[in-house]
């Protein structure tokens, strides 16, 4: 469970750290001809928290009052 | 006349089916206060999804984001979802899990319930209640005006925003007082499948209508390439991006409304599936809503009211009944949060004012005055709408801020065994009365948003003044803890 909760850390201070992109040069580029690079990033990131929170509700959410 | 019949029509029918979902719910709600204000505690998957996602979409989302979009390009996106997307769930598994659980072992019905509870402390309940109710009123506000903005733009200017708002307003305080909460879940099932549904057509429509998307973001590009990029400066600044990144990731805990919700949940089973479901839900709402907001910028540049981006762009790339539609998709956003907000501040006055008073109430006063809070909350709102303008997102994000500086109790209180109830006040106040300073420009932010220094002043007085009172006692730690639970 420790080494769980250390990935969690982990992922965690990562996610919060790719919020604050602002490294990130802005380029008004779009992919597949619509979608532009930022949006494009940001759908990236959202995927990621999916899964994030999966593995969260899966390893790190202990259901306590026995439901 | 006669192109006013498919919105009466639409209007129609939207109101004759939730009324019938509150007509149904009136039997099951009127066994007892909890089953009134909590659906017997007995929300599952799908419905307890709808009734927070429903709750947390209003004319925010859906007027007050395409219009910053508009503006600001579709860094609004990355300036809101993904921390929301990052954020609102694991308050869900942090603050709203264990919440749930005190809130069951207690037999609290209300979100200042539940802390009053845990401390064995009226004043708690008093603060938090006062606080709660400061902060939700100007955010029933925005949903209000933007019903009655949206209803004067679908008819073209006929209906007034004045009866468009009490409109709105009686008929959502209609089937919450049938119903309570079971209603206004069930409520919210129809009305998220509304909006979701609409914003996802329109976005397929409008962009068949520009031409296909290729051709919609390159008239984008030519009219204004800064909008499909984020330069971190003004609004974006970094300072400004992740104090609001802060603020919008928690305050959603700190909705009172969101709060209740929570608690009706039925299983922790159900909550972890909501969790999930949670950042894709938002994404398929938001990702439709911020690009109608930047195409109208190419498509309808100079609009003297942004706000309006939505219903312009509706009326000009979509068949005409779908101005109907769009109406009743936002007149669903906002009553999906105008009844959650109407119950819960109703069962704050009955159960964290009235009750510590009065004493014992026989189960069916307590419905009935709650019933009757509700209707003179509707009245208080609908003559606030009248008097207080504002932009709609201006008046969202100072309710935001307030709500945020009170997620440190809501968080220590179901986390921290050692916050004590001077802690849990002292540390509201705190907040508030920096929050206030702020505004007033009693001192200099430093780029950051107010909220920002609120939320350090509201944990640091929490743990200082919990660390210099006595704890509490080890069975009462017990009796909301529960036997061994780790938090």
């Amino acid at each position: 469970m420790k080494g769980a909760r250390v990935v969690g850390a982990l992922g965690l201070v990562l996610l919060v750290g790719g919020y604050l992109d602002f490294w990130r040069e802005p380029r008004a580029r779009l992919y597949f001809g619509w979608l532009p690079e930022e949006l494009a990033w940001r759908l990236g990131y959202v995927l990621a928290c999916v899964l994030y929170l999966a593995f969260v509700t899966r390893v790190l959410w202990v259901e306590e009052d026995g439901e | 006349m006669s192109d006013l019949v498919p919105l009466v029509a639409a209007v129609g029918a939207y109101a004759l089916a939730v009324l019938a979902i509150g007509a149904a719910a009136t039997r099951a709600s009127a066994r007892s206060p909890e089953e009134y204000f909590l659906a017997g505690r007995g929300l599952r998957t799908v419905v307890l999804f709808m009734a927070l996602f429903g709750t947390n979409t209003t004319t925010f989302v859906l007027v007050g984001i395409p219009a910053l979009a508009y503006t600001l390009g579709v860094g609004v996106f990355g300036y809101n979802v993904p921390i929301i997307a990052l954020g609102i769930p694991l308050t869900f598994w942090w603050i709203g899990s264990p919440a749930r659980r005190m809130a069951k072992r207690l037999g609290a019905l209300s979100p200042a319930e539940i802390y009053a509870r845990r401390f064995d402390s009226r004043a708690l309940g008093l603060v938090l209640f006062a606080a709660f109710t400061v902060w939700t009123l100007p955010y029933m506000l925005q949903a209000v005006q933007g019903a009655g903005l949206v209803l004067r733009q679908a008819s073209g200017g006929r209906v007034p925003e004045a009866l468009g708002s009490g409109f709105v307003l009686f008929l959502a305080l209609s089937y919450t007082s049938l119903g309570g909460m079971r209603a206004t879940a069930w409520t919210n099932v129809l009305q998220g499948a509304l909006f979701l549904g609409f914003v996802i057509s329109a976005f397929f429509l409008m962009s068949s209508s520009l031409g296909g998307l290729p051709a919609a973001m390159e008239a984008v590009r030519e009219r204004d390439p800064s909008l499909l990029v984020v330069v971190h400066e003004g609004a974006f600044a970094p300072r400004a991006w992740s104090s609001w990144g802060l603020v919008i990731a928690l305050t959603v805990i700190g909705f009172p409304h969101m709060l209740s919700r929570l608690i009706a949940a039925r299983d922790e089973r159900s909550l972890k599936h909501v969790v999930v479901l949670y950042p894709v839900a938002l994404t398929a709402l938001w990702l439709p809503v911020v690009l109608i907001g930047v195409w109208g910028a190419a498509s309808i540049p100079g609009l003297e009211r942004p706000d309006e981006v939505l219903f312009a762009m509706t009326a000009r790339h979509m068949p005409a009944v779908f101005g109907a539609v769009a109406f009743v998709a936002v007149l669903a956003a906002v009553m999906s949060t105008l009844d959650a907000m109407l119950l819960t501040l109703s069962s704050m006055l009955v159960r964290d004012v009235l009750r510590p008073f009065a004493g014992e109430i026989r189960p069916g006063t307590e419905i009935l005055v709650g019933r009757v809070f509700a209707a003179l909350l509707a009245a208080a709102v609908y003559a606030l709408a009248l008097f207080w303008r504002d932009s709609i997102f201006n008046i969202s994000r100072q309710a935001f801020e307030g709500y945020c500086t009170l997620v440190p109790v809501l968080a220590l209180g179901a986390r921290w065994r050692r916050l004590t109830a001077s802690g849990a006040i002292a540390s509201v106040l705190a907040g508030q009365a920096v929050l206030a300073a702020a505004w007033s420009g009693g001192f200099d932010p430093r780029g950051f948003l107010p909220a920002f220094w609120g939320l350090l002043a509201a944990i640091g007085v929490a743990v200082a003044v919990s660390l210099a009172t006595p704890p509490q006692a080890p069975v009462d730690l017990e009796r909301a803890f529960g036997p061994g639970e780790s938090a």
